[in-house]
């Protein structure tokens, strides 16, 4: 190692203490597969099973990312209480510019609250997958009648609901992801994918199926940039880390 | 007579200045404890360089090391001690009221300073 500026030490704090919410793979990209898996709910029949196949996605990746990243990058359990006293001061010597930021802001543990946020975010996707666990399209009755369709049902102004619930949900995620990640330029596009859901909110819900795959896509993008990051930040993997962890 | 800003800087805690250690030492900051191969990540530094610094912080009890058995290998955990925290509190303090010294300072004998 050799010099050690004050950018090497905010990375540092930054990427350990926001070790478990850069983990794309592990968040937002299974929660990206589960919202494109509800734009099955708009189609027909046959290819209603294609919703299928990003939900296995998601769950197989939420089933392996957890052992990838332990054994690619190791272990940082967040700190479960706020220690203000114990933060580093506003200082640098490192720095013509004075303290910098990162030392002046002490943010407090934000994993119970971001768990919270992904499981708000989880609500539009439960209400469409219980909608067709309810009223599947492919059931049809003694009678011969088929059951139908849960947006042809409650006619599309009521229809156009859990369009409407996934922008105003996904868009404030991004920025509340955004703010608790220390509101960083580098993370700014979590920024800028809430304000374009939010935006495209604006036009309306029509077709229903654009608000789950916009919303899913921008979920994805974000989980491969916040894990695209994290990979950066951590560098190369070490080669002699096989027998000791 | 009162000490001037570089004689402060080398009176600073060399524990805690070293550059290896004050990167394993905020990182521990901010999170309850790490194992060997995320600090190896996050610092950069060698297997070897990392154990030789963990060890002098933990000989200088700033640090606390577990060593624990995972799916048959050794994982070694670290995480800052209490006093480590306060000694990391008080190295920022310094190094703050070091800076402001610094900014502040004026050569006593502006003739003894070469031009």
């Amino acid at each position: 190692m050799g010099s050690m500026g004050i950018r090497d030490l905010e990375r540092i704090q930054f990427v350990t203490r926001h070790f478990h919410s850069l983990q794309g793979l592990r968040h937002l990209v299974p929660l990206g597969l589960i919202t494109l898996s509800a734009v099955a709910c708009f189609m027909e029949a046959p290819l209603l099973f294609l919703g299928a196949v990003p939900l296995l996605g998601a769950v197989l990746l939420m089933l392996g990312a957890r052992r990838y990243y332990g054994e690619a990058f190791g272990l940082a359990e967040p700190r479960q209480a706020p220690r203000p006293a114990t933060e580093p001061l506003c200082t640098s010597i490192y720095s013509s510019t004075g303290p910098a930021p990162w030392l002046a802001s002490s943010p407090s543990p934000i994993s119970t609250l971001q768990r919270t946020l992904l499981l708000i975010g989880l609500a539009p996707f439960l209400y469409l997958l219980f909608q067709n666990l309810i009223a599947p399209p492919w059931v049809t009755f003694p009678s011969g009648t088929t059951v139908p369709r849960p947006f042809e049902w409650y006619g599309s102004a009521l229809g156009a609901f859990p369009a409407l619930l996934l922008y105003a949900l996904s868009g404030p995620l991004f920025f509340s992801i955004w703010w608790l990640q220390g509101r960083r330029l580098s993370q700014s596009y979590h920024l800028g994918l809430g304000a374009l859901l939010l935006g495209f909110s604006a036009f309306g819900t029509a077709p229903l199926w654009i608000a789950p795959l916009l919303c899913g896509s921008a979920m994805i993008l974000a989980g491969l940039l916040d894990h695209w990051q994290l990979v950066r930040a951590l560098g190369p993997a070490p080669q002699e880390a096989e027998e000791d962890r | 007579m009162s000490i001037t800003p570089f004689e402060q800087l080398a009176n600073l805690d060399r524990t805690v200045h070293d550059p290896a250690r004050l990167a394993i030492l905020t990182a521990l900051s901010a999170c309850e404890q790490a194992d060997f191969l995320f600090l190896q990540r996050i610092t950069g530094l060698t297997k070897g360089n990392l154990s030789s610094h963990l060890s002098k912080l933990e000989e200088a009890g700033l640090v606390e090391i577990e060593k624990r058995f995972v799916e048959k290998k050794t994982q070694t955990l670290a995480r800052l001690s209490d006093s480590g925290r306060g000694t990391l509190e008080s190295y920022w303090q310094e190094m703050d009221a070091l800076r402001k010294s610094a900014a502040g300072w004026q050569p006593r004998n502006a003739a003894m300073v070469p031009t």
